[in-house]
């Protein structure tokens, strides 16, 4: 239990770290985000109405470090101010919106990636050597270190624009409207698909090459040479012996790899006009929407230590000898 | 077997459809890009995404159409009149207007909402209320707004108030966050059909004033977040009318169905390249301030590959030497074209011969130029990134310059820097844009010394005390002949100094689909500027004119 | 270190990752020779095919494919190996200090790192590119050298960690060698493998963001560079109206680039740990064990 309560306050601590850069960011930044809002207007505003809207947004004159304190209780009141460019909505309102898109996005790829890698991965390693091994491991090197971006753009253009087989923007068709029937339901499917893959194929060659890395490891101990002199089967051994310890290492790569996939869904939110996180972020930076930029980050940040922490439990389930530790 | 039993019945199902959408004519619009949209329908938020709120939900006072010389449309307002003195103006607010609630809409409403927008300086957009004394109350049908100095300009921006109803308003707390979910309004469309992120459907108003010369029963808006986007929409046909920047719009857009597919560029905002006379290096203040090194800069821009490489051949250029713009033609003054229309001609080595005749020379021998007392000259225009066909202006900009010897450079700060650069006048050269207004007035007047460094289009350090008294005398006098005899004056002075550096008119950009609707504004019908973009009042006159085929 | 090299080239996928490398390398070296003109000169009339005048066809703004590709490869490979050496350096300081040295400074160190390793990457770069506004590709290197150690860091100190229990490590400490020596001397050495690796997967890993970020149009337009080609065929809808290779030479670039030094990083993996061979090397051994075996058998047959 104790290793949990640690890495409890790990996160904690984390999370505040992030939460005073979030703060000192936005503010190093050039330009007032009034003076942006209306500087392609085309109106001349006094200086009073400026004021007056400043005033709104909580830009006001204190020092730095009561704005810290202010911030920083806001934070944990989960309270981020109002955004400037979605005004008055608040940014939890906007982000709120945004965050199931990208959850579902990033989740399901992720979820599909890894258990496709491993899968692969675990073959490939058993039958090292042999054709399947040398044919897939090393195209799944090449596609590991081809970038998110490229795969959008190309899959963008071969399949919507080209082909126009699959929609290239929504997250569903914009004539319905949302609810549990299967029209809705396999609008979104449909609409997924092509930013699901996309994410999908980006880090699918990444689990193989661990997963079978890994997993040569495995086969090499003991155990599991005892476990072929018992006479148990093929399968059995592979995955019960090597391939439960052999994901423990997956495990982490797993956990490292959320971040690339977090920056990887936001660009194909971006190309792909899917209406999540990224697509939010990429808007709010070109605004300088400073609320909306600082709410995103923690939100980020929150959803990245979460995962973690999920993670934490599931090395648990796997090495019970943390559970003592 | 059983596929022949279905597919009638699909056939019958997809007629029953159209035969719905006969029933009902619903437009399809895009006049925002937008990520996502919210339920705010306030008329006073500058940032909000649903931009068909102003002028569509809440109509105006008076249009004035550009495009006709500023002649008058008459909304909520029936006609005004002003003062003798030119202090103040009356509007007489029109009879048996009603909310689309069926409560009655009166001159108490409008005044409601002068004092509302005087009360929250957040909401005064158009800033009026610098300039107004105060606002009577005649009686239910007249409002008279006290001015504090005799004007015929200032009415451009009063009549633009969009009134909101004093019986849902009066009760609202907080006027500047108010989302207006469920709004009430005076304009052809308010009742919001259906609403998502994605897509909202905005309908007919039941007590619409004008409602026999309204034709479309609703405008569906869907969230189109980039130019690609709607270039994919619109190739389809599924858009009906709005304004993206279309690259190769003949082979994009035109082309897939060039009966129907068609758009209309007229020139717009003024785009032009401020040096700053104040800048802080002691060689590009001097070059800055000597108009022959301004007219060399003006002759080194090749505007025609401007207009052709960097917009698309989308803009229209500018070669007037005052800058006053192909719209307003009719204001122009031939004696300054004649007297120094040479020096808006691409010709950079006539550029080369007038600053060595001006005492240029390259005395260090970096291949660039001095000034005549030897300084170096060194500057960038700046650009904010991100706009890609400006940039690519600056560039083609900065090839002509360096062929003429002058050391200029690109720099290509963020939107928010470029602004602050120019206001801080930390700036030494800048392409800018001017907001062109119903007379060419709106843009000669930045040069106005009061509005010196008050906002990014007043940002070049020049003034003028005779151009002072002749934009001031403008708007003093009501009188058409007296008008043109100072334009005409002001084209010449200009002309002449040639404080800014005109280069082109931005396209105001226009598409539209005939295929299921007619009636739109094009060349051959320029009834008014035609962009469905919020900003544009005219936009309602362009609407009413729209009407379902068949 | 020469010994390094050609242990490692006889691994064909590092061979293969190297060649690719180094044709990169060449290309950018001799930029100056292989182009005729500035790449951003205007050459030609906006949207040109590939021709034999210009082989890879011109962008909107009428510039030379082929020059840009050129340059671009030059900006793109330094900010990738300047940001894998800023990565690299900061890494391995952080992973070995904190391995090496242990207690207080490893716990504060290893802190830090895991604290690094959980902030999301790229949107923090998005937002620090965007605050400095103007960034010219070797801002982008500076700041994602920066912000990217933290991996790097990790793998080290594990790495350090492990050779620390070493017996010659244990050894040199007990006769009294002072620490920076063991450090340079003993240890070192024996993580060049964990290095290498580190480098080249920064330097993939820098190239992509780089492009990225200027793709997003977070960087310098006037930069030439894989990713501002990229945003220029972007904000020109390039494939849209068909001028796919505008489009198809940068992204063809990063791809080539990030193959061949995921290989090269590959075959130093399988170098350094021998049993993650795939393809030839076990059939081989296999082979010749088979082989062993037959005429040790008949050998044996032979004899009795």
């Amino acid at each position: 239990m104790s290793f949990i309560l640690r890495r409890i306050l790990f996160y904690i601590v984390a999370f505040l770290v992030a939460a005073s850069i979030n703060f000192l960011l936005p503010r190093l930044m050039p330009g007032n985000p009034i003076d942006i809002m209306f500087a392609n207007a085309g109106n001349s505003m006094p200086p009073e109405a400026k004021k007056a809207l400043a005033a709104t947004f909580g830009f006001v004159d204190r020092p730095l470090h009561e704005e810290y304190f202010l911030y920083l209780k806001s934070v944990f009141s989960w309270d981020f101010g109002v955004s400037i460019k979605k005004y008055p909505q608040s940014v939890l309102d906007v982000l709120m919106r945004a965050l199931p898109w990208t959850l579902f996005l990033a989740g399901t790829s992720v979820v599909l990636a890894f258990c496709i890698g491993s899968m692969l991965g675990v073959y490939a390693a058993w039958k090292r050597g042999g054709a399947f091994d040398s044919i897939v491991s090393p195209s799944a090197l090449a596609i590991q270190s081809i970038p998110a971006l490229v795969i959008a753009i190309t899959t963008l253009f071969i399949f919507g624009v080209g082909l126009e087989w699959l929609p290239t923007s929504y997250a569903y068709k914009p004539s319905l409207d949302p609810g549990w029937n299967w029209e809705y339901i396999s609008s979104v499917l449909y609409h997924a698909l092509m930013p699901v893959t996309t994410l999908a194929f980006v880090s699918i060659g990444g689990y193989l090459i661990t997963m079978r890395n890994n997993m040569i490891g495995q086969l090499g101990e003991e155990h599991v040479v005892m476990g072929h002199a018992k006479g148990l089967t093929d399968a059995r051994v592979r995955y019960n012996y090597a391939a439960r310890n052999a994901l423990l290492p997956s495990m982490t790569a797993f956990a490292l790899s959320l971040g690339s996939v977090m920056g990887g869904s936001l660009i194909t939110e971006i190309v792909f006009n899917y209406p999540g996180l990224g697509n939010i972020l990429f808007q709010g930076i070109i605004a300088r929407d400073y609320p909306l930029i600082q709410g995103q980050l923690i939100i980020m940040t929150l959803a990245m230590l979460t995962a973690n922490l999920l993670i934490d439990f599931i090395y648990i389930f796997l090495d019970p000898r943390l559970r003592k530790a | 077997m059983r596929k022949s039993m279905i597919l009638p019945a699909i056939a019958s199902a997809l007629m029953l459809t159209t035969a719905g959408a006969q029933a009902e004519a619903i437009l399809t619009a895009v006049p925002h890009q937008t990520t996502a949209f919210a339920e705010i329908f306030n008329p006073f938020n500058q940032t909000a995404d649903q931009r068909s709120v102003r002028d569509f939900m809440y109509e105006q006072l008076v249009v004035f159409n550009r495009m006709q010389g500023g002649k008058a449309e008459y909304r909520l307002a029936e006609s005004f009149e002003y003062s003798d003195d030119l202090m103040s103006v009356t509007f007489k607010i029109r009879d048996g207007v009603k909310w689309s609630d069926g409560e009655t809409l009166d001159a108490n409403d409008v005044y409601f909402t002068f004092n509302l927008i005087k009360e929250n300086p957040a909401l005064d957009i158009r800033a009026i209320w610098e300039k107004l004394d105060s606002v009577e109350l005649v009686d239910d049908s007249h409002v008279k707004v006290n001015y504090k100095e005799a004007s015929t300009g200032l009415i451009f921006d009063v009549a633009r108030l969009h009134t909101v109803p004093e019986h849902i308003w009066s009760s609202v707390e907080d006027p500047v966050s108010f989302a207006n979910a469920n709004p009430v309004g005076s304009g052809p469309l308010t009742e919001i059909r259906r609403f998502t992120p994605q897509e909202y459907v905005q309908c007919r108003n039941p007590n619409y004033f004008q409602a026999d010369d309204l034709k479309v029963d609703c405008i569906r808006f869907p969230q189109i977040s980039n130019n690609d986007q709607a270039l994919t929409a619109a190739a389809k046909g599924e858009l009906d009318w709005f304004g993206s920047f279309l690259p190769d719009i003949e082979k994009t857009y035109v082309s897939k169905d060039p009966e129907n597919h068609k758009y209309w560029f007229p020139g717009g905002s003024l785009v032009i390249f401020n040096l700053n006379m104040n800048a802080s290096e002691e060689g590009n203040k001097e070059a800055f301030n000597d108009v022959n090194f301004r007219r060399a800069f003006s002759m080194s821009m090749d505007r025609q590959a401007m207009v052709d490489i960097a917009g698309y051949g989308y803009p229209t250029i500018n070669q007037y030497p005052s800058g006053l713009g192909r719209g307003y033609h009719a204001w122009n003054n031939p004696e300054a074209d004649a007297q120094y229309g040479q020096y808006t001609e691409y010709n950079v080595s006539g550029a080369a011969e007038l600053l060595a005749e001006a005492g240029y020379k390259d005395t260090d021998g970096d291949g660039f130029l001095e000034t005549p007392s030897g300084k170096p000259i060194a500057f960038d225009l700046i650009v904010p990134n991100g706009w890609t066909d400006w940039v690519n202006t600056v560039q083609l900009a900065v090839e002509g310059l360096q062929e003429a010897g002058v050391n200029a450079s690109v720099a290509t700060p963020e939107a928010a820097a470029w602004t602050q650069q120019l206001l801080d006048g930390s700036y030494q050269g800048a392409i800018n844009a001017l907001v062109v207004g119903v007379t060419p007035h709106m843009a000669f007047n930045t040069f106005h010394s009061s509005k010196a460094m008050a906002s990014r289009f007043s940002v070049t350090g020049y003034t003028n005390e005779e151009l002072d008294g002749l934009l001031d005398s403008f708007f003093k006098t009501s009188d058409d002949g007296e008008q043109r005899e100072i334009m005409n004056k002001v084209q010449m002075i200009l002309s002449k100094d040639m404080p800014h550096i005109a280069v082109f008119n931005n396209p105001y950009w226009y598409q539209y689909n005939t295929a299921r609707f007619e009636g739109f504004f094009s060349a051959d019908n320029d009834q008014a500027v035609p962009t469905v973009h919020d900003g544009n009042p005219e936009r309602i006159l362009h609407l009413l004119s729209i009407r379902p085929k068949g | 270190m020469l010994k390094f090299f050609s242990i490692i080239l006889r691994n064909k996928k590092a061979a293969a990752g190297m060649l690719i490398v180094l044709a990169y390398i060449g290309i950018a070296l001799a930029a100056p020779l292989i182009t005729s003109h500035d790449p951003l000169k205007r050459v030609t009339r906006p949207h040109q095919e590939p021709t034999m005048e210009h082989v890879m066809g011109s962008t909107r703004m009428g510039r030379d494919v082929y020059t840009q590709f050129v340059w671009g490869t030059r900006t793109s490979l330094i900010v990738g190996f300047a940001a894998g050496l800023i990565v690299t350096v900061i890494g391995t300081l952080i992973g070995v200090t904190a391995g090496y040295f242990g207690g207080w400074i490893d716990e504060t160190l290893n802190f830090i790192t895991n604290i690094a390793l959980v902030i999301p990457q790229l949107p923090l770069l998005l937002v620090l590119a965007a605050f400095i506004g103007q960034s010219d590709p070797f801002m982008i290197a500076l700041i994602i050298g920066l912000t990217s150690w933290a991996w790097g860091a990790r793998v080290t100190r594990a790495q350090t960690l492990t050779l620390r229990k070493r017996d010659f490590i244990e050894a040199s400490e007990q006769i009294g060698e002072p620490s920076w020596r063991i450090i340079c001397v003993e240890l070192m050495p024996n993580l060049l493998s964990i290095i290498g690796f580190n480098f080249i997967g920064s330097v993939v890993y820098t190239i992509i963001t780089e492009a990225t970020l200027e793709f997003l149009g977070l960087g310098d337009p006037l930069a030439v560079s894989w990713g501002t080609m990229l945003y220029n065929a972007q904000t020109s809808s390039a494939i849209t109206v068909g001028a796919w290779w505008e489009v198809f030479a940068p992204c063809m670039a990063i791809v080539v680039i990030g193959i061949g030094l995921s290989l090269l990083n590959f075959g130093i993996d399988e170098v350094s740990n021998p049993r993650l061979r795939t393809l030839g090397a076990i059939n081989k051994a296999v082979k010749a064990q088979k082989k062993f075996d037959q005429s040790y058998k008949s050998a044996k047959g032979a004899a009795s």
